[in-house]
């Protein structure tokens, strides 16, 4: 069959991708820019300092200074703008209804909180990796749970009426 | 000509979620300065203030997701992502404005040592890292003076930007999830 990629709300699509483009970047740190000074006085920190934690220990850093959020939500930015990036192809190669995006979402935010609880409780400890993936997991349903808003598939012989 | 469809005002919903952002916003602000200032400044990077946020991680975020759920299920509509994402935005714009004027407020009539008190506390934290004279200097002069108007305006600005951001995602999602014709 002969399929076709619809893109519609283009405005606003692009819109979230420059938003989600920036919100990367910034969560990167000062120190993606070379810029060595104490993280804490950048204006990357004060971007984040309302969303995030910012515990260096949580944290990944890169070329020796941290970066501007923790692990789990350097996971969340990055991947959410991976997943923003891939939605035409997620689209076009499955047919996913929304419902499973949601159960998808739902359960990436479960997930999120038994692994904080379960390391607040002491039942495990969590690393920067286990944190990175969960947040990277939510990230991406995130973006998903969006993508038949922006993009459709449409049968070439049925729109053509051929 | 034909009649308009008169859709239900989103404003009351946008007020009701940006008040709930702004004082959890200022809440968060204030505990954790106060939390500072009671501490020794050690020179760490990380003190204890800051664990008020492990709680509060993307909670400035839920803006979004709180006004659209409050306008679908209130007035029983359904919209498309375009008006979630401007409910969503508008909350966190909104909430951000909220959260300064209290914040102005406290740190101007009820408190007005605090930010002194913050600026001090971050020079002393800075000189305890014993740090090159250099390196010293360039820290210094990005800690923007207390109470100033290029500092109070920056902060407005860079949180608006954030907060608007992260909100019109979940506004996105709020009417992906509660108000979508689906």
């Amino acid at each position: 069959m002969n399929w076709e990629l619809q893109f519609q709300n283009r405005r606003l699509y692009l819109i979230i991708l420059s938003g989600a483009i920036f919100l990367f970047i910034t969560a990167l740190g000062p120190g993606l820019f070379g810029n060595l000074s104490i993280p804490f006085v950048s204006w990357q920190f004060d971007v984040f300092h309302m969303l995030c934690h910012q515990d260096p220990a949580r944290s990944f850093f890169i070329n020796g200074s941290q970066m501007a959020v923790c692990s789990r939500c350097l996971g969340i930015y990055g991947f959410f703008l991976i997943g923003w990036l891939f939605m035409p192809l997620v689209t076009k190669f499955s047919n996913i209804k929304s419902r499973y995006y949601f159960r998808f979402l739902l359960g990436t935010i479960i997930l999120n909180l038994v692994d904080v609880l379960g390391n607040l409780f002491q039942l495990w400890t969590n690393t920067n990796e286990s944190r990175l993936l969960f947040g990277a997991l939510f990230g991406l349903s995130s973006a998903l749970i969006l993508s038949n808003e922006f993009f459709k598939t449409l049968n070439k012989e049925d729109r053509y009426g051929k | 000509m034909e009649n308009e469809e008169m859709k239900p005002s989103y404003w009351p919903s946008v007020i009701q979620a940006a008040i709930i952002i702004g004082v959890i916003m200022v809440v968060i602000g204030l505990i954790s300065q106060y939390m500072t200032i009671s501490s020794e400044p050690t020179g760490a990077q990380f003190n204890m203030s800051q664990l008020v946020g492990i709680f509060s991680c993307l909670i400035a975020a839920i803006g979004g997701i709180i006004a659209t759920r409050q306008y679908a299920k209130n007035n029983d509509v359904t919209f498309p992502i375009g008006t979630g994402a401007l409910i969503g935005f508008l909350t966190g714009f909104i909430g951000v404005l909220i959260s300064s004027v209290i914040n102005l407020i406290w740190t101007f009539i009820v408190d007005p040592n605090l930010n002194q008190q913050v600026y001090d506390w971050q020079i002393a934290n800075l000189e305890a890292q014993n740090l090159p004279d250099a390196q010293l200097d360039l820290a210094l002069s990005f800690i923007p003076e207390p109470g100033s108007m290029a500092t109070i305006l920056w902060g407005i600005l860079i949180l608006i930007l954030a907060i608007g951001i992260v909100n019109t995602i979940s506004g996105m999602i709020g009417a992906k999830i509660f108000a979508s014709e689906e």
